[in-house]
């Protein structure tokens, strides 16, 4: 039995909407067949007013044990670092973060928000928010650089805009079941085993990105919507193509392009005018390639995929 | 047309994706049928171009085995030696 | 004698999304004043100024992950109509089946989710039918919570096979979307769509068919339904109907009695060149406001929104103002004075009706009208329910949303048999300056984004959400705000566990993280005005 308390700061809920979404195994299974116990979430649980309130403080007084402390959305310190224009249960949700924090054997940080800051941490930050334990890709966040929670780990980030539900729901298991031991994490402390491969692992694209058929326009019936389309899959990590959306797709499997909000930099560029769906170059090269990939290659790579290229690749492939 | 010695603009070469959206534009602007004024705003030339030798071949939107030009605001037939500004890859 | 008042602070209430503190002055067990504060504050509008034009497709449906096929619907329309774009059919059919599924999706999920748990209150041990509430709807160990909340997952697998991913896509784009589905999509969907209605709308929600369910068209009929066999009365519809009349939550939670709707869905073939004023005439589900009072129904029109910030944390001076004329300046200093200010949500308005209820309930109102045209949807169920039960309640309000499957799920089926799937799904339009506006309705009610496109970046942007109309504080006029009305009247058995409270604040099915990204966003003394062309 692992007590979950799961709390939402400058957060859209989607995380949580996400969560719900989850099939194997399903939010109920968690609670019926993996014996996490939820103290409270604000979408599902009974407490209401003042009992919340109770609540919280036995937890942080430890006369509630607190195993798993869930935040999703950003840390609003605005204004003045006081925190005010997010308060919750009768205070700036920052001081129950940090006092929660103190007291849960693990914090985990569910989304961009509570990972990096996300969307709302976008220039100029009105909000002055930060996530957890980073903002965008500066160490340190809310809790701070040095923060780790009672178990010894640092806060365990599982980013994404949203984050997918089974990334949560394992990670929630692995914590309950005494399998936390098994995770690794990345330098941004998200676990590996979804964060090491790339969006574009299992993109159905893959082959007219490799022989450099582009998807010019949205709405085509082949291509790779890297070249024209800002697509950011070969620079992102995620499992979104290993581990399908509502168990039937993915945003570059139908034609919408990697944000790459799995990254810190979400959203990237801050959304400068030109920078949305729209390939970034500098003298007709795009200005981020491939991971890993230098200028030099990639000019070469793009001889070879043009000499090899079959001539099926230059028709539709998803065709009705 | 182009062994005819049609001046095109084959300068400046877009520096980035907003000054190639420019360019874009202006072709967008033309009457489709108008294929003189779509190799002059695009600047075509009938051999590679530049210290780079940059040709159609290993561009972006040149499809190899129908010679043609997959960019829908251009969509001419063309030859792999030649090259326009609209060069990507 | 009277009692002495006893005022009660909640904070935060449950259960709404985002969070909701609602003050109550209760009097001989009565709440007899209420007021409702918005508590979180995001800054969505100001993020947007001065970006990418298309940020908006990105943001917004960032700003709620309830809704975010909704916002999404929302500025794609409003980008349309700002840089004048030809959207083909099959993109206005694949827009609205994305908006349909997440509403479908809504449907289960809030009902289970959020609305029914309060049936388990200890407050109603005493009702014949809590027993089998317990069994059926206690937080993730009741039978039918369990399957209601895992099976609101489904709807939005068919989002995902047009859109990529529920929630978050942004696969709608000025000039269509972004996919183009092929057969095994359009079969898949309607596999999904078949699960759905077998696994839950017909044998759990309904005990009989859909068709059944589509005989009901008045009052009478419901309780004739009702009463014909053991199957619709013990259905989760049946039981959730007979409980609630027992403990009594068709007797509170009236509210303003006037109603709005944006209207949406435009039909395929009658919003190609989409504008602003052309809007209304192309919807397959008619706009209106509906005044009970008077028993009238009208068109509603965005140049009478009107909003009030006198109770707002808002700097600014003056009456009511067209949400194109603001200048809005947020307070930093947000302490809850309720003679004062005590809500990030400003008071929206219609200009010549005041405060108007949103949601459902005001969907079905506006339906039961005869102002709209005969190929337009219209539907005289809940305005005569409305009749029969001298007003409107707590139960009518969420019968009312969960009554609109049997439409939601009748126009997914008409989109997949709509689809030409050899025609474009998207025409590339070219970028301009200019204005724009888009409307829907999400599941919890009317939403709409203002748009100026200046210099091609961002010159200003704007939103109201359904939840900002019903969760705003009073008028400069005192006019207090639906949920506030709402409240007035409503029994409180327990003060200590005030679960009354809960029941109205959920039967509007609030939204606060979309409320206040709406307002308190839109801040900052630098932006510009909108004016209006």
């Amino acid at each position: 039995m692992a007590n979950l308390l799961w709390l939402q700061g400058g957060a859209c809920s989607g995380n949580t909407m996400s969560f719900l979404n989850a099939e194997e195994p399903s939010a109920c299974d968690l609670v019926t067949d993996f014996g996490i116990n939820v103290l409270w979430h604000p979408s599902l649980g009974m407490e209401l007013g003042d009992n919340l309130q109770q609540m919280l403080r036995d937890c942080i007084s430890g006369k509630i044990k607190l195993d798993i402390f869930v935040f999703e959305g950003t840390v609003v310190q605005a204004p003045d670092g006081t925190g005010e224009w997010n308060r919750f249960a009768g205070r700036p949700m920052k001081d129950w973060v940090r006092e929660l924090s103190d007291v849960a054997d693990f914090v985990v940080g569910l989304g961009d928000c509570a990972t990096w800051g996300g969307i709302p941490a976008t220039a100029p930050n009105p909000t002055d928010s930060v996530g957890l334990q980073f903002l965008k890709r500066d160490h340190g966040g809310f809790l701070g650089k040095g923060f780790t929670s009672k178990a010894g780990l640092p806060v365990i980030n599982v980013p994404g805009c949203p984050c997918h539900p089974d990334w949560v729901t394992q990670i929630l298991v692995g914590v309950a079941t005494g399998h936390a031991g098994d995770l690794t994490l990345d330098e941004f402390q998200r676990p590996k085993t979804f964060f090491q491969s790339f969006t574009q692992t299992g993109c159905t694209r893959n082959m007219h990105f490799a022989y450099k058929v582009s998807a010019t326009e949205f709405g085509q019936r082949k291509g790779c919507l890297f070249y024209d389309l800002g697509c950011r899959g070969p620079m992102t990590h995620s499992p979104c193509n290993r581990i399908l959306w509502n168990r039937q797709s993915s945003k570059t499997r139908a034609g919408m392009p990697c944000m790459g909000c799995t990254e810190p930099e979400f959203p990237f560029f801050d959304l400068a005018p030109g920078t949305v769906f729209k390939t970034q170059t500098v003298m007709g090269v795009p200005k981020d390639l491939p991971e890993g990939v230098d200028k030099k290659g990639y000019v070469k790579l793009t001889g070879a995929a043009k000499a090899a290229a079959p001539e099926w690749a230059e028709q539709d492939i998803f065709v009705v | 047309m182009m062994e005819d010695g049609l001046q095109t603009q084959t300068e400046p070469f877009p520096e980035d994706h907003v000054a190639f959206e420019k360019i874009l534009q202006e072709v967008r602007e033309l009457d489709p049928a108008d294929l003189k004024q779509k190799l002059v705003v695009t600047g075509f030339v009938n051999h590679p171009y530049g210290e780079d030798d940059q040709r159609c071949l290993e561009c972006m939107y040149y499809l190899v085995h129908r010679k043609w030009c997959d960019l829908p605001e251009l969509a001419v037939p063309v030859e792999p030696e030649w090259w326009c500004r609209l060069w990507r890859i | 004698m009277a009692d002495a008042v006893q005022t009660l602070d909640i904070s935060p209430v449950g259960r709404v999304e985002g969070d909701l503190d609602v003050r109550v002055d209760i009097e001989n067990g009565v709440v007899t004043n209420a007021w409702t504060s918005a508590e979180l504050f995001r800054g969505f509008e100001i993020i947007l100024k001065d970006k990418d034009p298309q940020a908006g497709l990105v943001v917004t449906p960032r700003a709620c992950g309830i809704c975010g096929a909704s916002h999404l619907t929302c500025a794609a329309w409003a980008l349309d109509t700002a840089w004048q774009t030809e959207v083909p059919r099959n993109a206005i059919i694949a827009r609205n089946i994305g908006q349909l599924a997440e509403s479908l999706q809504s449907l289960p999920r809030h009902h289970y989710g959020l609305f029914m748990i309060d049936m388990c209150n200890k407050n109603y041990r005493n009702s014949k039918y809590y027993e089998e509430a317990v069994k059926r709807w206690a937080p993730f160990t009741g039978t039918n919570y369990e399957l209601g909340v895992t099976i609101s997952g489904r709807p939005v697998e068919i989002y995902a096979l047009f859109g990529g991913q529920w929630p978050h896509s942004s696969y709608m784009v000025p000039g269509g979307v972004m996919c183009s589905p092929t057969l095994s999509d359009i079969t898949r969907s309607w596999s999904i769509l078949e699960h759905f209605r077998t696994n839950w709308i017909e044998p759990m929600w309904l005990g009989c068919s859909i068709e059944r369910y589509e005989e009901i068209k008045t009052y009478d009929d419901f309780m004739a339904w009702l009463n014909e066999k053991p199957e619709h009365a013990n259905s989760d519809l049946g039981l959730m109907w007979r409980m609630g009349v027992d403990v009594g939550l068709d007797k509170y939670g009236a509210g303003l009695e006037k109603f709005v709707s944006w209207g949406y869905l435009p039909h395929e073939d009658k919003y190609n060149n989409p504008t602003i004023d052309g809007r209304n005439a192309a919807m397959m589900m008619p706009s209106g406001v509906y005044d009970s009072a008077s028993g009238t129904h009208k068109l509603m029109d965005q140049s009478f929104t009107r909003e009030d910030t006198t109770h707002a944390w808002y700097d600014e001076a003056g009456g009511p103002v067209h949400p194109f004329d603001r200048t809005t300046n947020p307070v930093s200093k947000n302490d809850a004075d309720f003679n004062g200010k005590y809500s990030w949500a400003t008071a929206v308005l219609h200009a010549d009706n005041g405060h108007l209820e949103a949601g459902p309930l005001a969907r079905e109102m506006v339906y039961g009208g005869d102002h709209m045209e005969g190929w337009q949807h219209s539907d005289g169920l809940v305005l005569d329910m409305h009749k029969h039960m001298g007003g409107s309640n707590v139960l009518l309000r969420h019968f009312a949303r969960m009554h609109e499957f049997k439409y939601i799920y009748r126009h997914i089926e008409r989109c997949l048999k709509e689809f030409k799937l050899d025609d474009p799904f998207y025409i590339k339009p070219t970028e301009q300056d200019g204005q724009g506006w888009g409307a829907t309705e999400a599941i919890r009610g009317a939403l709409c984004h203002w748009i100026d496109v200046k210099d091609g970046k961002i010159e200003n942007y704007q939103i109201i959400a359904p939840t900002t109309w019903n969760v705003g504080p009073r008028t400069g006029e005192e006019e207090r705000g639906p949920i506030e009305e709402a409240l007035i009247g409503t029994p409180i058995a327990d003060p200590s566990d005030p679960v009354e409270v809960g029941h109205v604040a959920r039967s509007y099915d609030s939204c606060l993280v979309c409320t206040v990204h709406a307002h308190d966003a839109k801040t900052g003394k630098e932006l510009a005005r909108f004016k209006t062309a």
